[in-house]
């Protein structure tokens, strides 16, 4: 596992130093959205538990990720328990729930055996799937040991993001590596759980064109490892490494175009793929030039319906010349911005007639 | 490889091995392909990718440096130009500039000024994608893609670049070419905080200075000439009377109606005189250097109205001048324009008012002239070998003045030569105001130290190029007359091509060129 001190060092001092983000009793967000972990379209609960925080926090964090906004160092494991209760009260019939914190489900640390085990045996027991989520380093044989003995069956997520530890290294600090990955995935899928990859689609600091690359290779890498990949596309967070440089124009969250070809080079590595992106179309997420709406809907029905044939007509159907021609310009720089936001800030000081 | 044609300042223009020619503009659908590929250098840079501030600025690709996050830098101008002064400390002239992504139109000039030599066309990219178009006059806006047409404009602003790099006209044409704050700002920070440096390697002369706008009066070369005269000229020892007058603006001076109407009705009074020509952006001319560059060579708007910062310019250096250079009396005749200077005359002098046509202040000026009394009498052929003097020691440093003192005028084809004890040491070039200096004047320049350029043991023929050249004195500047030697002997004299750093940091390319 390699780590850069500097990018890491960058992280963290964009990090609050304030982790009070309350109410403690009250998880960070429920909702009810569209997915298919048990394998069709269903309505799916999701639920961010607060905690006291990604265990990686405590030295860095994800160039991306700005969970830490809603961690809580109070925390305590009563908090945690009326947190599942409130959930139990939310559920009605839904079968399938989506668990996450602001680090891992998984980390004893973060979320006590005991609080776990209070989950799987009220919200765990009524549901046929459960997905949580973690970092690899949480699943191993001995921390995983009687979490499958509930009901359905549990999915385990993990955000592999990339499988170039050199990007994960330099443009995502993420402090894991493909092999942590491959650990782990077989560790939890010889123990009967299913296994979500998590990979990320555009990291800073490489080009967009890169980026596509990056993650259809990522899929193809994780896919005999995984029950399904879901791609998301970078979104900006608050107080992140990228938010900084997106603010400075050093980053532009990838296009829409860029993630519906992602998806469709994908499609045929043997795994499901899916996309539910956060911020579609919006300024802070993955957008084109032109928001398109027909574009982020087939995205998402695709991703849901596991069939990719409108998506691809729609997609083959326009005329992407200006975008790809635009890719491989920014592709050929040594260094990646916001190109057209750059362009704009040094034009800006010239007239027009 | 590459070989320049020319350096100015620090733009350059010449060939790469593969035939391109700079300074240009890479780009994806025309013009030369050269540094392999763009799209190579950012295959090479991926394996070194970490996270980039905390990288070094400059990536080395061949004969080839990357700014890469020249996109960034370019946002806070006095950071970017910090940043190329690092890298030319660092490298010298021995690498082309690539700087990505700050192709754009109006800023291509300074740029190409401050050292940069090579751009892309990515920005034209994005500004064409938005229908900007790019003229001489300003960007207009259309309702296509505009990108043909604004590579077009980039074209012929290259061809106009090098154009000017080879002429020595590039400072002109960045100073008139405005149309983005950011390169008003780019050039004035150069001129403010990389003045020494700028001055070093800016060339002694150029074909002209067309000092059109304020930013002009910050020219290397016109802040050098003010700081000579300020902070090193004496004036001849015999001229105990200063007579200050207005500019004209026919150069030299006494070849206009007005100073000829002066010079008619003084005569043989001037002889004793020491006439100053009071003037911007030059700020004060000893006659005897008006025919010398710059003050014969510029032209400057005048309405009769001085800027603020003109007048500042003149007071300071009248002050400075005063102080070095003391006279028996100093009499100044000018125009309501010019009577802000006469806080800054020394005590005692006198001041008369009047335009140079007119009759009665110019009697005025006479009878002043004939009451005064001075120690002895020149006359005009003395007077004359006094100012080539001044003039060989305003040139090459007041050390030459005593190698000049047994001197002779002597003429030969129309040329005024200065000699000592029959041999010819400085032949005066007229149409350019200048000296060039003789083989035993060189001998003069080795025993001195003065703007020596040491090569290896071969004889120099038509040019010296820097890879054989082992040592130059830190005096000499790109068009100076120079001595070419090898240890204590003079292989020859030519003119400097190139500044020092430049023959110190290159190989190829014309360093001097022999006479």
């Amino acid at each position: 596992m390699q780590v850069n001190r500097s990018l890491a060092q960058s992280v963290r001092e964009l990090m609050p130093g304030k982790r009070n983000n309350g109410p403690n009793d009250r998880p960070v967000s429920f909702w009810k959205e569209m997915d298919r972990i048990s394998g069709k379209p269903e309505k799916t609960a999701v639920v961010i538990f607060r905690t006291r925080g990604c265990s990686w926090y405590n030295f860095s964090s994800c160039s991306m990720c700005g969970y830490f906004n809603d961690v809580s160092d109070s925390v305590t494991a009563a908090d945690l328990r009326k947190q599942v209760d409130f959930v139990l009260d939310q559920i009605d019939d839904i079968k399938s729930i989506k668990v996450f914190t602001s680090g891992s489900f998984l980390d004893p640390l973060e979320v006590p055996p005991e609080v776990r085990n209070y989950f799987m045996e009220t919200v765990g027991e009524r549901m046929s799937r459960v997905l949580i989520e973690s970092r690899t380093e949480y699943l191993t044989g001995r921390n995983l040991e009687g979490i499958g003995r509930y009901a359905g069956t549990t999915r385990i997520a993990i955000g592999v993001e990339s499988t170039d530890d050199s990007i994960i290294a330099n443009s995502i600090n993420k402090g894991t590596s493909y092999n942590k990955f491959l650990d782990a995935a077989t560790t939890a899928r010889k123990m009967g759980f299913e296994t979500r990859s998590y990979l990320l689609l555009k990291p800073p600091f490489i080009s967009e064109l890169s980026a596509i690359r990056d993650v259809v290779r990522s899929v193809s890498m994780v896919s005999a490892y995984s029950n399904d990949v879901s791609i998301n596309p970078m979104n900006i967070q608050r107080n992140t490494l990228v938010e900084k440089l997106w603010k400075n124009g050093q980053y532009r969250p990838p296009r829409l175009w860029s993630l519906a070809d992602a998806i469709l080079q994908s499609t045929d590595f043997g795994t499901e793929v899916v996309s539910y992106p956060t911020a579609g179309n919006r300024e802070r997420g993955v957008h084109n030039d032109e928001p398109d709406a027909n574009l982020l809907e087939l995205i998402v029905q695709a991703s849901l319906n596991q069939d990719f044939g409108e998506l691809k007509r729609y997609f083959e159907g326009a005329d992407l010349s200006a975008y790809r021609q635009e890719l491989e310009a920014e592709a050929a720089q040594p260094y990646q911005v916001d190109f057209h936001r750059m362009a704009n800030k040094i034009s800006s000081g010239s007239f027009f007639i | 490889m590459f070989t320049d044609d020319r350096i100015f300042v620090f733009s350059r223009t010449g060939k790469t091995e593969s035939g391109a020619v700079y300074p240009c503009m890479l780009s994806r659908r025309n013009g030369p392909y050269f540094i392999h590929s763009i799209e190579d250098i950012s295959a090479s840079l991926k394996d070194a990718r970490i996270y980039p501030e905390n990288s070094p600025e400059f990536t080395e690709a061949g004969d080839f440096l990357i700014l890469r996050r020249s996109a960034d830098l370019i946002l806070r101008p006095r950071k970017f130009l910090r940043v190329l002064a690092e890298g030319r400390k660092l490298y010298g002239y021995s690498r082309l500039l690539y700087c990505p992504a700050i192709g754009d139109p109006y800023l291509i000039p300074v740029l190409a000024y401050a050292g940069v030599h090579v751009f892309d066309d990515l920005f034209v990219m994005e500004e064409s994608k938005k229908g900007v178009l790019y003229t001489p006059l300003g960007k207009l806006r259309s309702d296509r893609i505009s990108y043909d047409e604004n590579m077009q404009y980039v074209g012929m602003l290259m061809q106009a670049l090098r154009t000017s790099i080879l002429n020595g006209t590039l400072r002109d044409l960045v100073e008139k070419y405005t149309m983005s704050a950011k390169a008003v700002e780019i050039l004035r920070i150069v001129d403010e905080e990389y003045s020494m440096e700028e001055e070093k390697v800016f060339p002694v002369r150029t074909p002209f200075v067309y000092a059109n706008s304020l930013q002009s009066l910050n020219r290397p070369d016109l802040v050098r000439y003010r700081e000579k005269i300020s902070r090193e000229y004496v004036r001849p020892s015999g001229l105990e009377y200063a007579l200050l007058i207005p500019c004209s603006a026919r150069k030299p001076y006494s070849s206009s109606a007005s100073h000829r109407r002066l010079i008619n009705t003084l005569g043989s009074l001037r002889n004793n005189l020491h006439e100053i020509i009071v003037t911007s952006p030059v700020g004060l001319v000893p006659r005897e250097l008006e025919n010398s560059y710059p003050p014969r060579f510029y032209d400057i708007p005048v309405i009769g109205k001085w800027f603020e910062e003109e007048k500042t310019m003149i007071l300071e250096m009248l002050g400075s001048y005063f102080a070095r250079n003391n006279y028996k009396k100093v009499i100044a005749y000018i125009g309501d324009d010019l009577k802000f200077i006469e806080s800054a005359l020394p005590p005692g002098s006198e001041v008369i008012h009047g335009k140079l046509t007119d009759e009665s202040g110019l009697k005025q000026l006479e009878m002043t002239l004939r009451d005064v009394k001075t120690s002895s009498r020149l006359d005009a052929r003395s007077r004359l070998l006094m100012d080539m003097i001044s003039q060989a020691a305003f040139q090459f440093g007041s050390w030459i003045v005593p190698y000049l003192e047994n001197s002779r005028i002597t003429m030969s084809y129309n040329q005024q030569m200065i000699s000592v004890n029959g041999k010819v040491l400085l032949v005066y070039n007229d149409s350019l105001g200048k000296f060039t200096i003789t083989k035993a004047m060189g001998e003069l320049f080795l025993k001195e130290g003065r703007y020596v350029v040491s090569i290896d043991d071969f004889k120099p023929t038509a040019n010296v190029y820097p890879v054989g050249i082992t040592g130059v004195t830190e005096d000499i500047r790109p068009e100076d007359e120079v001595v070419i030697a090898h240890r204590d002997s003079v292989r020859g004299v030519g003119i400097a091509r190139m500044p020092v750093l430049a023959m110190k940091t290159l190989k190829k390319g014309v360093a001097v060129k022999v006479r």
